[in-house]
């Protein structure tokens, strides 16, 4: 019967209001004065009383073991930023309109107000929240309240859903970005991929790790061994944000916030620059982006930060082209 | 329109429609009740939401309602009627600033109790449908309110709510009285039923075979059907006829009348399924009535002149003393029977010196008898001299006596001070003043006059309840009315509608039976009813009853289950195998590496391929299953695959040192 109960009303909750205290206290004294008195008008008020009461638990008992909803994962989140979600509230009841009910999302601020949903239907509206982590979320379950006929208690399921949201960091108003300037050199020396942009400046031999897009089809031919080309870029230097990931300790909360605050102007000095239309590069501990511009950067710049978590130390240095140059780093305070 | 002017408004609204029974019962007077209903008009049409009062000013209003309540009468009438005058001046004071929600409860609770009041007052059948209006009123209040603060909670700002479909407050209506229907027939009843008159005296409607006129309240007039009466053969009959005998009232004490001794006999019918209640005068004609009795009562009525009695079959009559015509109580209706009766007689036992005994300190009566008859000796003279003077002297009211001194003998205040009464003070008045003058009388209670119906007979009511006097003149008895025209029932043509009406006032009766005087006997006899019919058909009960068992098995078994049109599936996609890979990410959090908010399916399989290599493989196996689930909508696999995939990461994460977490 649990079972049974728990798959119609997951994550059942009741709340009583002060209307059903109110019922509480009344309906006992109309009952001890029709019993007193043997007047049957006054049964016939406490029946209808009684009666009201079992309707509204019936009705909103059927209500809600019949509606169910569909949260549509935002385009993008940011973490801190009121964010728009789409939840659709189906009514599978044949009969009965739903009424009256609200909409919430579970461990997230917001609520919205679902107009009458017919018998079959299906009703969709905004509602607005705030994620308070970044990272990769499972879509928050909505919780459908619902109160009416009358208003003598809150009943509300939470309904899972299926998915995940990914909530980029907090954008934040921070002060001048932390560039790391590398030259080509040491951005090859970082391990990336070299780009392919450029003049060829020299023919040389493969070595492991070339791109093999560079090489140089007609020489190699020729010479019967790989030959790639060596390109020379227009700009001498690329602008990096680099962000160390090892804290001095890992179970330090305040050392934890304070990280996310990191990730946060990181994300937000990428984006200022990104808006400017000029190519920004990540260092993520061992792990490199090279620079690039546009919307896709962007959103791969942001999903790289949204995902990163804190090591501790030793367990993913910066590359040592970056390592005393200019950083996203804590250190321990004296 | 503002959420605090729509709250005042239907705080308002709801305060008017709980005042409707009160002018109807009375239980409220006009003067009480004009300061409610202005204050409640005055909010509703207000435009703004109105202030409250001053608290000075409240604090002042407040010791003098109690003084008015006090004044006006305060608990000498009952408890119901100060509790809704103070309830209604209060809810006066109260519905100023109603809006405030600090004080909408207090406002509410004063216009529930009105409310108590009015049905607690309310005997009319109309409080039936004037219930369900209500609970109708509420709801749609109720809804519009709750989505209004459902909205506001939203940011709607200040946008209307919505009105609850019409769909849904049908059903409310229509569940809540089919439930409450059952409640009501099953609630403990320990006292015996009666209804609240205006004042808290018992109302008085149709028949009563004992008559206390010092405890009389209102007359109710109930119009619910008594009996009906046909006269085969007979289109016209004379309005005399119309006069049916229930009780011969015989001892008065103290303002009770009574039929004094008791002793009854069973009539037994005779070859002809007749039995004889006395010899019809000698040359008279008599004339046959059927009588379809439709309310339960323990009495049969008859004309005075009754000589024969076909009784209702199989139902044994005791005929008592003074010829009331008793029978079982709880007889199943309509109870049909017929009577013989001689118009020009009066069957009745001879006079007793009961029938001359006077109330103490009788010289006032006395001299009044003597005045009004002039001293003469003619015995009939001095009959119709005392009822034509009732009957010009003294005025005709069913109105409350509330100012009827409990000491005072009624009948010798009726006679004296209030000069005006009911039928029964004027019966019971002549009856003394016939005795004064050393004249047999006795007061019979019974029912006279009627209505057509449309079949060509008569239908007889609640109100043609009737008391009339028994003369012993001429050494015969004769019947006298000394009720003035306006207060003696007589027979009213039928009228359009007639059919409707009668429809009407059969739901009046079935009302005052089943609802106003529903009482732990008819609970009693319900249950009763019930064992009774299991005991007597229990091999059909049980038959129907696994009959039914069977054809809800195979209904659960062959009807298929459809979804709903529109509804969507609450169980997530990836509920069995999204379960296990939570099941393995937890348990390799807690040894020690994972988890946080960026801690993804993917980054766990890539994690154990480095630390766990032998697993690897199922980790992957269950993270790309999970995801083709969810996201693209494969089938779920195999129970028997999930488990074993992750068995074998479980293994595997358990031989892993527990890594500590700095």
């Amino acid at each position: 019967m649990s079972g049974r109960f728990d798959r119609h009303f997951p994550g059942f909750a009741l709340r009583p209001t002060r209307a059903f205290w109110w019922f509480l206290l009344v309906v006992p004294v109309i009952g001890v004065a029709a019993l007193n008195t043997g007047n049957n008008a006054l049964y016939v008020l406490l029946s209808i009383s009684l009666g009201a009461f079992v309707a509204s638990g019936y009705l909103s008992r059927h209500t809600l073991r019949h509606l169910s909803a569909t949260v549509r994962p935002p385009a993008e989140a940011f973490c801190g930023a009121p964010v728009r979600l789409e939840v659709t509230v189906a009514n599978g009841s044949r009969w009965l309109p739903a009424f009256g009910v609200a909409c919430r999302l579970v461990g997230l601020p917001g609520v919205a107000a679902v107009p009458t949903v017919p018998p079959g239907g299906r009703v969709t509206v905004p509602l607005v929240t705030v994620f308070r982590r970044r990272g990769r979320h499972r879509l928050p379950a909505p919780r459908l309240e619902v109160r009416l006929p009358l208003p003598f208690f809150v009943k509300a399921t939470r309904l899972d859903q299926a998915g995940e949201a990914l909530v980029f960091p907090r954008r934040v108003v921070a002060g001048a970005a932390r560039w790391a300037r590398l030259s080509r050199r040491e951005e090859i020396a970082l391990g990336g991929p070299v780009r392919r942009r450029g003049e060829v400046e020299q023919l040389r031999e493969f070595r492991a790790g070339d791109d093999h897009r560079d090489i140089h089809w007609k020489q190699t031919a020729r010479q019967q061994r790989p030959i790639v080309m060596e390109r020379r870029e227009r700009v001498a230097t690329s602008r990096f944000l680099v962000l160390d990931r090892e804290l001095p300790r890992r179970d330090d909360a305040r050392l934890l916030e304070r990280f996310e605050d990191l990730v946060s102007e990181v994300a937000s000095a990428a984006l200022a620059q990104l808006r400017r239309g000029q190519p920004v590069g990540l260092v993520l501990g061992g792990s490199v982006t090279r620079p690039g511009t546009g919307a896709g950067h962007a959103r791969l710049l942001l999903e790289r930060l949204a995902l990163v978590d804190p090591v501790g130390p030793g367990e993913d240095p910066l590359p040592a082209a970056v390592g005393a140059g200019p950083a996203y780093r804590l250190v321990e305070s004296r | 329109m503002s959420s605090a002017l729509e709250r005042q408004r239907w705080v308002a609204a709801l305060a008017l429609a709980v005042a409707v029974p009160l002018p109807l019962t009375g239980i409220v007077s006009w003067p009480f009740l004009l300061p409610y209903l202005a204050a409640a008009l005055a909010v509703l049409c207000a435009r703004r939401p109105r202030p409250a009062l001053p608290v000075w000013l409240e604090n002042l209003l407040a010791p003098l309602i109690l003084v008015v309540v006090v004044v006006a009468g305060g608990m000498r009438f009952g408890v119901l009627r100060p509790v809704a005058q103070l309830a209604v001046l209060l809810a006066a004071v109260r519905l100023f600033g109603c809006w405030e929600r600090r004080r909408t409860n207090t406002a509410l609770a004063v216009v529930g109790l009105v409310g108590i009041a009015g049905i607690a007052s309310s005997t009319h059948p109309a409080l039936a449908p004037y219930l369900l209006a209500l609970l109708a009123l509420i709801v749609v209040g109720t809804g519009r309110l709750e989505t209004r603060a459902l909205v506001e909670e939203a940011g709607g700002g200040e946008r209307p709510g919505w009105w609850p479909p019409w769909r849904l407050v049908a059903a409310t209506v229509g569940v809540g009285v089919l439930v409450a229907g059952v409640v009501f027939v099953l609630l403990p009843r320990l006292r015996s039923p009666f209804a609240v008159s205006p004042l808290g005296s018992r109302p008085v409607s149709g028949f009563r075979e004992a008559i206390a006129l010092h405890r009389f309240g209102e007359i109710r007039e109930s119009r619910a059907p008594v009996l009906r009466l046909t006269f085969p053969g007979r289109e016209q009959p004379p309005p005399e006829w119309l006069r049916l005998a229930g009780a011969t009232l015989q001892h008065y004490r103290g303002g009770l009348w009574a039929q004094g001794r008791k002793g009854a006999e069973r009539l037994v019918p005779g070859a002809t399924g007749a039995a004889s209640l006395g010899e019809p005068s000698p040359g008279g004609a008599t004339v046959r009535a059927e009588v379809e009795l439709v309310k339960a009562s323990d009495v049969l009525f008859a004309p005075p002149g009754a000589v024969l009695l076909e009784p209702p079959e199989s139902v044994a009559v005791m005929r008592e003393r003074l010829g009331t015509l008793r029978v079982p109580r709880g007889l199943a209706l309509p109870q049909r029977y017929a009577v013989v009766f001689d118009p020009d007689l009066v069957v009745q036992p001879p006079p007793d010196p009961e029938d001359t005994r006077l109330p103490a300190e009788p010289e006032a009566i006395v001299a009044l008898a003597r005045e009004v008859t002039a001293d003469t000796g003619d015995r009939l003279a001095a009959a119709l001299s005392i009822e034509q003077h009732l009957r010009s002297s003294y005025g005709y009211s069913t109105a409350l006596f509330s100012d009827l001194p409990l000491r005072k003998d009624p009948v010798k205040w009726f006679l004296f001070e209030s000069r005006e009464g009911h039928c029964e003070f004027f019966a019971a008045s002549m009856v003394l003043l016939l005795r004064s003058l050393d004249i047999p009388a006795r007061m019979q209670a019974g029912y006279a006059g009627a209505e057509r119906d449309p079949d060509g007979g008569f239908v007889v009511r609640d109100s043609h309840a009737h008391a009339w006097v028994l003369a012993w003149v001429g050494d015969r008895w004769r019947v006298f009315d000394p009720t003035p025209a306006d207060g003696r029932p007589a027979v009213a043509p039928g009228e359009r509608g007639m059919a409707l009406r009668l429809g009407w006032q059969r739901f009046e009766g079935w009302w005052d039976r089943w609802v106003l005087t529903f009482s732990l006997a008819d609970q009693v006899g319900f249950a009763t009813g019930v064992v009774r019919l299991v005991a007597a058909h229990r091999d059909t009960i049980v038959l129907v009853a696994l009959c039914a068992a069977l054809a809800v098995i195979l209904a659960l078994i062959l009807v298929p289950r459809r979804r709903p049109v529109g509804a969507v599936d609450r169980r997530p996609a990836d509920s069995r195998i999204g379960r296990e890979l939570r099941l393995v990410m937890a348990q390799a959090a807690a040894r020690g590496f994972g988890g946080g908010a960026a801690w993804t399916p993917r980054r766990f399989a890539a994690a154990l391929e480095r630390r766990a290599p032998e697993a690897a493989a199922a980790a992957a196996w269950l993270v790309r299953r999970h995801e083709a689930c969810a996201y693209a909508g494969e089938r779920a696999p195999a129970r028997a695959e999930v488990l074993a995939a992750r068995r074998a990461v479980s293994r595997a994460l358990r031989r892993l040192p527990v890594r500590p977490a700095a």
